[in-house]
């Protein structure tokens, strides 16, 4: 009887260590992910970040000039409506 | 037995060597103990601020701070040679930053993301980056003034520094969060050890009242018009006169916000807000709303336009020096009478006309949401001669800033409603939060205001220079031409001319205020800032799709 206890204290004993160790390495491969995700989010929010940023670029007037002066577009797109309205006001040239 | 004591012994041992170990750590070398439970603080991401269409003014990036540790480092001048054609910086400070003395040096802060990856490519040994947060601006300074920048205080911390970084501060700079972990011999947290977060508040955006389009339109305007004059500096501002939301806010010269350590102090000002200037003619239409709404004069109310006036022994003329006898009130703003306003002031009586001036908000700040707001200068009532109270009836002698006379003139346009003006229309974190107009007081009546606004329509059509204006379209404004007081005399050579202008007449869309300073072209605001803001108003009749009148 006393070393049929024995045995089971024992094997309760090993069952301890090996789940303390399983908890343990299962706790070091979580930290890793962790800290790998960490690290994604963080490249992540700099990619956005650039990404935002080249978006306001392709949008700001200084881009928009840029094309403006190589197209020519300065002349074309200038309104000749403002100081001749010959249509708004339906009076005839 | 023997099994178990074997067991018992190599548990002791175990234990012992722990033992031996936290003895170490936490006795022997407490300040180890950083090593292994490391605290950080999270950096909130600052707000940005966006103008009322969305489109992003102020953005965020993230630059790199090269470092070396020199010890590290075997080849100093493939470094240093390397380095320099990637960084632009020369060779031999490169190297006299290799201290071999030194366990870390700083090479040059503001390193771009792309510089950063070449730099990692070289695969050089010694040396690392930091990452840093900076403020971008897409446009550059189209609105520097306005939005103002980040600088550092003593202690390093980023703090907003003028206009809305200043004055929207603490919205745009989040709180900061904190991590508290326990870290392995790598430097990875350890899951079943310390683990404390609490997470950044990342500041609040910002969405202005400002248009980027009006904003860019009228810069480019400006900075013409001031190269034409030759004038020293200038100012223009576009706002919704119902509202009072400031649509366009431009002062020149102003600085590049990425590079503002560049800078003297003296361009951060925002003239706009903070300098004071006398209005001149400008101001004459706020006096004749004040007599008409005291029904003590009208329109068409006649004055007998004789010749100069003389005040105790001072003698005032109109500009140019020439008296048409009978006129109404109108034709007096119309030609701009100085001694036809003396007229409207007398009417009014000393206490009527410095009770309006002050009503008006002169002498107090607007509270517009800017950093840097002054107060213009009125002085005590006390300390006014009848000189004084004459030369205010046509705007000199008083001190008020450009953001104060576009409120008060918007006042008298708009149905008499004095409201606040504002830059900031929305804030938006979790919650957004709306700002609204607000309505100071009620200056005078709507019957009052649309005859002012034919007093001026007619100020245009028929005053004495003829301006270019799109035809078929009614604009309402006036010049004004103030002389400039230097220790207590006014220098006639230097002028600030100034025009204040709205269109349409029955339901104003927009006003603007240009002033410039010490103009060369001529001194007067008729032929130097009305001809900007007549530049302006083509172009926003167009964008805002005005119809005739």
């Amino acid at each position: 009887m006393k070393q049929y206890y024995r045995e089971i204290i024992f094997g309760i004993f090993i069952l301890a260590v090996v789940g303390n160790i399983t908890i343990f390495i299962s706790s070091m491969k979580l930290s890793t992910e962790i800290h790998a995700f960490e690290q994604k989010t963080i490249v992540l929010k700099q990619e956005n970040m650039e990404l935002e940023k080249e978006m306001a670029d392709s949008e700001s007037f200084l881009h928009a000039k840029e094309y403006q002066l190589k197209w020519g577009f300065e002349r074309s797109t200038r309104p000749v409506y403002v100081s001749d309205l010959p249509i708004a006001l339906n009076t005839k040239r | 037995m023997t099994k178990l004591r074997l067991l018992l012994v190599c548990f002791l041992g175990v234990f012992c060597i722990i033992i031996l170990r936290l003895f170490f750590i936490q006795v022997l070398h407490p300040d180890l103990q950083h090593d292994y439970l490391s605290t950080r603080k999270l950096q909130p991401e600052r707000g940005k601020i966006y103008d009322r269409n969305g489109q992003p003014i102020v953005m965020n990036q993230i630059l790199y701070h090269l470092f070396f540790e020199p010890k590290l480092i075997t080849d100093k001048d493939k470094t240093a040679l390397s380095l320099s054609k990637i960084i632009k910086m020369d060779e031999a400070s490169i190297s006299a930053r290799i201290d071999q003395t030194k366990t870390w040096t700083s090479v040059r802060g503001s390193v771009s993301k792309v510089d950063r990856d070449a730099i990692l490519k070289l695969n050089l040994p010694g040396m690392g980056f930091d990452e840093q947060w900076s403020r971008y601006y897409p446009d550059a300074s189209i609105a520097a003034h306005l939005a103002g920048f980040v600088g550092k205080d003593e202690e390093g911390i980023d703090v907003g520094r003028s206009g809305v970084e200043g004055f929207y501060d603490k919205d745009l700079g989040g709180l900061p969060g904190l991590i508290r972990s326990d870290l392995d011999l790598q430097g990875k947290p350890i899951f079943l050890g310390t683990q404390e977060r609490i997470d950044p508040e990342n500041g609040r955006d910002i969405y202005l009242t400002i248009d980027k389009s009006v904003q860019m339109l009228v810069k480019e305007k400006l900075l013409a018009g001031l190269e034409k004059t030759g004038a020293k500096e200038g100012c223009a501002i576009i706002a919704n006169p119902a509202t009072m939301e400031i649509i366009a806010l431009s002062c020149l010269p102003d600085y590049d916000p990425t590079t503002y350590y560049d800078f003297s102090n003296s361009v951060f000002r925002d003239a706009a807000i903070s300098d004071s200037y006398e209005p001149g003619s400008t101001f004459k239409p706020l006096v004749m709303a004040a007599g008409i709404e005291a029904g003590l004069i009208k329109p068409d109310s006649i004055y007998d336009e004789t010749g100069p006036v003389k005040i105790g022994e001072y003698t005032i003329r109109t500009w140019n020096n020439t008296y048409e006898g009978k006129i109404t009130l109108t034709r007096a703003l119309e030609k701009s009478s100085n001694v036809a306003m003396v007229y409207v002031g007398s009417k009014l009586g000393n206490i009527r006309l410095y009770d309006s001036i002050l009503k008006y908000g002169f002498g107090k700040e607007t509270n517009i949401d800017l950093e840097g707001e002054a107060a213009g200068n009125i002085r005590p009532k006390g300390d006014w001669y009848p000189i004084d109270y004459a030369t205010a009836t046509f705007g000199q002698g008083i001190a008020v800033t450009p953001i104060q006379m576009i409120t008060a003139f918007s006042s008298i346009i708009n149905g008499g409603k004095l409201m606040k003006p504002y830059v900031v229309k929305e804030l938006r974190g979790e919650k957004i939060q709306k700002i609204d107009p607000i309505l100071i007081k009620q200056i005078v009546g709507t019957k009052t205001s649309d005859l002012i606004k034919q007093m001026l329509l007619s100020t245009i059509e028929n005053g004495e220079t003829k301006f270019l204006k799109p035809k078929g379209y009614q604009i309402g404004g006036k010049t004004g031409t103030a002389q400039i007081p230097i220790e207590g005399h006014y220098d006639a050579t230097k002028t600030i001319a100034s025009f204040i202008g709205f269109s349409p007449i029955k339901n104003p869309q927009f006003i603007g205020l240009v002033i410039i300073k010490e103009p060369k072209s001529s001194q007067w605001g008729s032929e130097t800032a009305a001809p900007i803001f007549f530049e302006i108003a083509k172009d926003l009749i167009v964008y805002y799709n005005i119809a005739p009148e």
